[in-house]
């Protein structure tokens, strides 16, 4: 070994750090390297982030959080929720971060022929050493990857079997707004915004150290936003699930999501910690707003995340570049679920563009809403043109589009596809949806229409022209007007997706690509997304049996799903097939998301009617029952009359 | 325009981020430092950034080179540049190229790149020395092998002509092919520098040369007078100033 003594911290590099000159040793005794020498893209567990924060040191008061992504390293890292949790945990007084994304499979097989437990990312704790281990849920998909981690991790996967020494297992995200499929592997859920939750979360469970497990969790049961599975019982009665606090609970019922009022004031980090090793979002992201007020009725994520609350421009435009210079990232992303809805879009592109262009960094839009004024912002951004442009036109059909309303009218398709082939670009893409409610022959057709419009008004500007289209099955969600439809069956699914691509291959001649999803995990989804707990053995039985990645076509097996199903005796097509009535017990009718049950019980029925629905907002904010108020129940001040909150 | 070289060293878990994405580590790390790179033409310009031969995912580095075209370099941008790299990266040297066009000087970074040296050790086979040297003596007669010998204890230093065609894993391959080891996760390996070769003033043998006055030696020389311009010397030159 070439070693060189280390004097001083230099003062100019006249000396490597130390790190670069320790002895070979320092790799030779790594347990995990013949592991990670032995599996696909060990990029994935390397760490070497930049801007990761040194552990705190071990105190009584601090709260050891690890946050879970029950994913590959690439997916979960591109996911903005951790980079806000990760420095917010930091922040805290009595809090500490890490982070653990799901080992690959191949890298599983190993760590168990080893007996390596699961540890974090950065600090490489084992996760049984935490003191929290928290979940985000974005996919059902990834449910059995949960248990995956928990096992390696060493944790007893059942809630019920962990003892005192066992960390609490926390789950958050979306999926905490219908729980039940994976409430009894997870001690307490973190219904809503973690940037208002988890500080009380944090100084509750700081508080309480020492006490037992069963303490802790009636404290954290306290917190408005916190569900406890354990606290709260649930029968099965014919007419649906039924809810209620279990006896000497004191936890109310139902579970009101959280959400911070101002999104200037709530927490964002200054920083961001950059991957080296190649994400699927490598970028700055940052979000404009949250919520949507579109109203689209299949949308979960636009009912969900209501109300719609925006970033002022000037210190959101400050926060970017300053973001940009710390980490150095050559390309930003405008997060949010309809960028160009926000208010203040033209001017933050106009303000942002020039400084950006300077640093030699790309601005990029990743949702555009299908109008003239999108289209021709997005072409101002020179690097946007670069790529393809990406539409989502949902429906076919004008009275499919407005049966799901979708203000998208045959008028803004052609509009916005003629400008945006006029205005340089060559390659388009499309996303529809198939086997939503009321969808017949003609539904179908309209994509195969549309798409083939589409390309001629391509070919009328443009030489070269690419249309991708892409189709994926319609999986009705909670808290959705469609919670209470029907799902397609898988049979009916692939029918429909090949009707699709024969017809775009006929019209088409090889020049249209269609994709569209595997039917079969989109009916596992449907499952999951409206389960209730009696899945969870269910879920279970199927990891055992090796689910792993479900949401990967290379590893799921419906085969294995399907037996884990009979086994437990579980009809999986219950709980897509049938409509239900309006009047069953939901699953997650114990979870306010903030919309009311009522708002959506109307929006359907105007659904029926193809009645449109008018985005309730105004200048950019909840109109809060202003004249375009559809009373959806989100939002911050109740009215006279009591009526926006009941 | 200044053509700079740097070395660098790659330790830990850092050994996994694969040949592929060791450009954006350099260039975002010099972006959060401010350093002012050159870009190339093209309708996505990026940072101009050339890398040495390639090294194999999971083989740690004592000493690669990399070079890169700047406005302006200064001690205070490498030191800061240096301080803004990603946990397990670590400049080792740097210098200035000078040159003129097609003079010995100019040529590129890879054909500066004539031999690597590499520690290799078996994991699991603590007394694997002389399994190891049976080996790559067998590999030095065929010509595979420039020069091995005992690094210390428990690995073997061995030096590889050309790589940019003859990577470590060639090593692993021949070793696999003989039986001596399954694999990857058998094998411990790592680049200690590619470069020139040279000859130990110690032991007359053959040695490599790093390619930029390394940090630290001594030679009385700073990374500002090797960075800033005029009185630089000619980077990654004579023997005696490699040293």
């Amino acid at each position: 070994m070439r070693c060189r003594k280390n004097k001083a911290a230099p003062e100019s590099l006249s000396v490597p750090r130390e790190g670069a000159v320790q002895s070979a040793l320092f790799e030779f005794n790594d347990g995990m390297w013949p592991l990670l020498s032995n599996v696909k893209r060990s990029s994935r567990y390397a760490g070497c982030e930049y801007g990761i924060i040194p552990p705190k040191e071990d105190g009584g008061s601090v709260v050891r959080f690890c946050l879970a992504f029950p994913d590959v390293y690439e997916i979960g890292m591109s996911y903005l929720g951790f980079q806000i949790l990760y420095f917010l945990l930091k922040g805290l007084p009595c809090g500490d971060a890490d982070r653990v994304y799901c080992p690959w499979t191949d890298l599983e097989e190993q760590m168990r022929a080893q007996g390596t437990p699961l540890a974090s990312l950065e600090s490489g704790r084992p996760l049984r050493d935490f003191d929290v281990l928290g979940f985000t849920l974005q996919y059902e998909l990834s449910y059995s990857n949960i248990l995956t981690m928990l096992d390696l991790g060493e944790i007893p996967l059942l809630a019920a079997d962990r003892g005192e020494s066992d960390p609490l297992v926390a789950a958050g995200g979306v999926g905490a707004l219908a729980p039940e499929p994976i409430a009894p592997f997870i001690d307490f859920f973190c219904v809503g915004e973690g940037e208002e939750l988890l500080p009380e979360v944090i100084a509750r469970l700081s508080e309480t150290k020492g006490l037992s497990r069963s303490e802790k969790l009636r404290a954290l049961s306290e917190i408005e936003g916190v569900y406890v599975p354990s606290l709260v019982e649930c029968d099965f009665c014919v007419d649906g699930v039924r809810f209620r606090s279990a006896e000497g609970s004191r936890s109310a019922l139902p579970v009101r999501r959280r959400i911070v009022d101002s999104l200037d004031d709530a927490f964002f980090p200054e920083t961001l910690l950059v991957p080296s090793g190649g994400i699927v979002h490598d970028r700055v992201a940052v979000e404009l707003f949250r919520g949507c007020t579109r109203g689209c009725r299949f949308c979960q994520a636009g009912m969900v995340t209501r109300p719609v609350r925006e970033r002022s421009v000037r210190p959101l435009a400050e926060r970017i570049v300053s973001l940009v210079e710390k980490t150095g990232w050559e390309e930003v992303g405008l997060l949010s679920l309809a960028s160009c809805d926000y208010s203040g879009i033209a001017g933050l592109v106009r303000e942002l563009s020039p400084v950006l262009a300077a640093k030699n960094v790309k601005l990029s839009l990743p949702s555009l809403r299908m109008d003239a004024f999108s289209v021709n912002l997005a072409a101002e951004m020179e690097s946007m043109r670069r790529g393809g442009i990406t539409f989502a036109p949902e429906a076919g059909t004008q009275r499919l589009r407005d049966v799901i309303n979708k203000g998208v009218s045959d008028e803004d398709f052609e509009t916005s596809l003629r400008t945006a082939f006029s205005k340089g670009w060559d390659r388009v893409k499309l996303y529809f949806m198939m086997g939503l409610p009321t969808e017949t022959e003609e539904d179908l057709e309209g994509i195969v229409r549309l798409t083939e419009r589409a390309y001629s008004i391509g070919k009328g500007i443009k030489k070269r022209v690419q249309v991708a289209v892409s189709v994926a099955g319609f999986v009705p969600k909670p808290h959705t007007p469609f919670q209470w439809e029907a799902q397609l069956p898988v049979d009916e699914l692939r029918r429909r997706g090949r009707y699709v691509k024969n017809r775009l291959n006929e019209v088409g001649r090889g020049k249209i690509s269609l994709k569209y999803h595997e039917p079969e995990q989109t009916f596992l989804e449907g499952v999951f997304a409206r389960g209730d707990r009696r899945l969870a053995p269910v879920l279970l039985a199927a990891w055992r049996k090796g689910a792993r990645f479900d949401g990967w076509t290379e590893t799921f097996s419906f085969s294995r799903w399907m037996e884990a199903f009979e086994e437990a005796g579980i009809d999986p097509h219950w709980y897509v097939a049938r409509e239900r009535s309006l009047e069953e017990g939901l699953p997650w009718d114990h979870i306010s998301a903030g919309v009311s049950k009522e708002f959506l019980r109307r929006e359907r029925l105007r659904s029926r009617e193809g009645a449109l629905s008018p985005d309730c907002r105004e200048d950019g904010v909840c109109s809060v029952c202003g004249a375009a108020c559809l009373a959806c129940g989100a939002c911050f001040s109740p009215v006279e009359g009591g009526d926006v909150r009941a | 325009m200044l053509r700079i070289r740097l070395t660098y060293a790659k330790r830990g878990r850092a050994c996994f981020i694969p040949h592929i994405a060791i450009p954006s580590v350099f260039s975002r790390s010099g972006n959060r430092a401010g350093i002012s790179f050159q870009l190339s033409e093209g309708f996505s310009p990026r940072p101009r950034i050339s890398l040495g031969p390639e090294l194999p995912v999971g083989v740690p580095a004592l000493s690669e080179p990399l070079e890169v075209r700047l406005d302006s370099f200064s001690a205070e941008d490498l030191l800061a540049w240096d301080r803004a790299l990603p946990p397990g990266f670590f400049f080792t040297g740097a210098c200035r190229v000078n040159g003129e066009p097609g003079s010995a000087e100019a040529r590129s970074l890879n054909k500066w790149c004539e031999v690597s040296s590499c520690l290799l050790a078996l994991r699991r086979e603590p007394s694997g020395i002389p399994l190891l040297e049976s080996f790559l003596r067998e590999l030095k007669d065929r010509g595979e092998v420039l020069f091995f010998e005992p690094a210390d204890s428990w690995s073997v230093r061995c030096i590889l002509e050309n790589p940019a065609q003859r990577s470590p894993g060639v090593l692993v391959k021949e070793l696999q092919k003989r039986g001596i080891i399954e694999g990857w996760p058998d094998i411990f390996l790592l680049r200690e520098v590619v470069g020139r070769l040279g000859v130990s003033e110690e032991t007359g043998a053959p040695c490599v040369l790093p390619l930029t006055p390394p940090f630290a030696t001594g030679t009385g020389r700073d990374a500002e007078e090797d960075v800033s311009g005029e009185r630089t010397p000619v980077a990654g030159c004579s023997s005696s100033e490699c040293r």
